[in-house]
């Protein structure tokens, strides 16, 4: 599997439990993400809704290309204080299948602490509301495996 | 609202060229005449200014294409919106008989979708993080995509682009000309300084009326086009929303987040005026209420009154071009008049009869609106009136705003009377427009004629004002 399909098997799944009714999405949002650049506004016809500011589904696969990008430099690199020593090799076969593969036992505290750290920062800077980004995190800890 | 948005399409594109076009050959005909066919007075500078202008739209135009080309092409295409929104896009793709191409456009704060046209090719943009309402709020996403279909299926937004084009190189054409105006003072002040500061002074004091002529001439005309554009782009709206009403149903929910201007008083009207989207309030109102959309745009019956006095302001001073009332009596004009029919009958007859169906384009427009404003009742007496009297307006305004008018009233020192007794075609020429108007209005009102074709209207009506204008030019001007 390509790291670009993996990547968005990746951010599928965190979709399907955040937000399952947006999964049909998520090429869109693969897409948006792919072309947007800060502050972009597109029309002008029907204005902005509140809520929609920092919409959920768009924030979560960018959260996940996010934590995927971070997880795969930690592979690819000595990356001691994050990635358990004896399980690199574990991370990069889920890099390839993150479907198939559990992160469980791979990320040392610091590592786990880091990635959440990511989630929580990225979901605050995209403005989703308290309620999605305790679901963002409950997703990620779950699919990574990192509450063990 | 389809057919008056294309006619006045056509309206504002006829202006635009044509206006600039011959002012830009008055101030430079040594430069133009003969530019590149030698086929010799007296409109060859006229001639290579128009086609000046038709190469340079057609740049703009061509150089548009390629910008938004760019801009659209760095947004993905081809990607799968999901099968909720690509039903409803094959369903409105059916019935429009329009298949634009969706990009998704925007990242996580992004405002609405939007349509356009990119290599030729419909298109309409797609903010990603809006998906979602054709899920959380199906009827309103319908709504909206509805109305971007509907600006498709209208060429709207190639409207937009030649008219913007054609705006484009229209004031640039009428910079140029006040260029010169400007180059022309400068040489005067140079001739006068040679005699000190008197001879600046006086050299001043000449060119303070040509200069503020211009201006005012100028500058009325390009607010009015942008004034009549805006108008303009605001009834498409209304009419895309009309279609997407009767497509999907009437949503008011599809105006509820828009950003209405915390405005009050002179400043609201204004940005009444200059808004490209009516206000959410207007909208809303027009979805149930067919005639808010054309109460909603009372200023359009000036600006046609403003164009129609110009048009006609414009052939009288090409049909006197060379024997303006400065330098002439009536008499003389008359003579001079007779001469150019004999020698060029096809031009004369020819400026005539373009001023003439240009005039008449405009005052169709105008009782078009009013019969759609009109109901059969007392009460509409009123709207008559307000109606007769903007175009009244519109057309004093372009009197007062002729460089023409405004270099004779001086010569006659402001005084009117004497104004008219040394121009007497000229008013008269205007109050017969404005009368032929009414008449026009009142005859339109009338039950044969309100459930006639608006063929019948235009052909029977509409020419009216214009028939009026020429009858008295000629009694004035050719007497027998």
């Amino acid at each position: 599997m390509t790291k670009t399909a993996a990547q968005r098997e990746f951010s599928l799944s965190l979709l399907t439990q955040v937000a399952p009714e947006e999964a049909e999405f998520v090429d869109a949002y693969e897409a948006a993400i792919d072309t947007a650049t800060t502050g972009q506004r597109v029309g002008t016809g029907f204005g902005l809704p509140p809520e929609l500011a920092g919409a959920l589904g768009v924030a979560v696969v960018l959260v996940g290309r996010v934590v995927f990008e971070q997880l795969l430099e930690w592979s690819g690199e000595v990356a001691k204080k994050f990635v358990v020593d004896t399980a690199v090799d574990r991370l990069k076969r889920w890099t390839t299948a993150p479907a198939k593969e559990s992160l469980e036992g791979v990320l040392t505290s610091a590592g786990r602490l880091e990635i959440l750290s990511i989630v929580d920062r990225d979901a605050e800077r995209v403005g989703i509301s308290n309620e999605g980004k305790k679901r963002l995190r409950r997703a990620v800890i779950k699919q990574l495996g990192l509450g063990a | 609202m389809r057919q008056e948005s294309l006619l006045r399409t056509l309206l504002v594109l006829l202006l635009a060229s044509i206006i600039p076009s011959m002012l830009l050959a008055s101030s430079y005909a040594d430069h133009l005449a003969d530019l590149v066919i030698a086929f010799g007075p007296p409109f060859t500078h006229i001639f290579h200014a128009m086609a000046l202008f038709i190469v340079a739209i057609s740049g703009v135009i061509g150089l548009s294409s390629l910008l938004t080309w760019r801009a659209v092409g760095r947004f993905s295409k081809n990607v799968p919106v999901g099968p909720t929104v690509g039903a409803m896009v094959d369903e409105f793709a059916a019935r429009f008989a329009v298949r634009p191409e969706i990009r998704i456009a925007g990242g996580v704060r992004a405002a609405d979708m939007t349509s356009l046209v990119s290599a030729g090719r419909p298109t309409v943009l797609m903010p990603a993080s809006r998906l979602i309402e054709a899920k959380t709020d199906p009827a309103v996403f319908r709504f909206r995509l509805a109305h971007e279909f509907t600006h498709l299926a209208a060429n709207d937004y190639r409207s937009d682009v030649w008219i913007n084009s054609a705006y484009l190189v229209g004031a640039i054409f009428m910079v140029s000309a006040f260029g010169r105006v400007l180059w022309n003072v400068f040489e005067g002040l140079i001739v006068g300084g040679r005699f000190g500061a008197d001879g600046v002074w006086f050299a001043l004091r000449g060119a303070a009326l040509p200069l503020t002529t211009n201006v005012v001439a100028l500058g009325s005309l390009a607010v009015l086009l942008f004034f009549e554009h805006r108008a303009a782009m605001r009834l498409r709206e209304f009419h895309a929303d009309a279609v997407a009403t009767s497509v999907s149903g009437a949503n008011t929910g599809a105006f509820a987040g828009m950003v209405t201007a915390q405005l009050s008083g002179p400043l609201r009207w204004l940005y009444g005026l200059v808004n490209d989207h009516p206000d959410a309030g207007t909208r809303t109102t027009a979805l149930t209420e067919r005639q808010a959309a054309f109460r909603a745009d009372l200023i359009t019956l000036v600006i046609q009154g403003f164009f129609a006095a110009t048009v006609v302001e414009m052939a009288l001073q090409l049909l006197l071009v060379g024997s303006s009332v400065d330098i002439s009596s009536l008499a003389e004009r008359q003579a001079y008049l007779r001469a150019q029919l004999a020698r060029y009958p096809e031009i004369i007859w020819g400026i005539i009869g373009v001023a003439t169906a240009v005039c008449a384009v405009a005052n169709f427009l105008v009782i078009q609106r009013l019969r759609m404003l009109q109901a059969p009742t007392k009460a509409s007496f009123a709207t008559f009136i307000q109606t007769g009297l903007l175009y009244a307006l519109g057309s004093a305004l372009a009197l007062l705003s002729s460089q023409t008018f405004l270099w004779e009233i001086s010569d006659a020192r402001w005084n009117v009377g004497a104004w008219v007794a040394q121009d007497p075609e000229r008013p008269s020429i205007y109050l017969s427009g404005i009368l032929g108007f009414a008449l026009a209005a009142l005859l339109a009102r009338m039950p044969w004629t309100m459930g006639a074709s608006p063929l019948l209207t235009a052909l029977g009506v509409c020419l009216l004002p214009s028939l009026l204008q020429v009858s008295m030019a000629v009694w004035f001007l050719l007497p027998a």
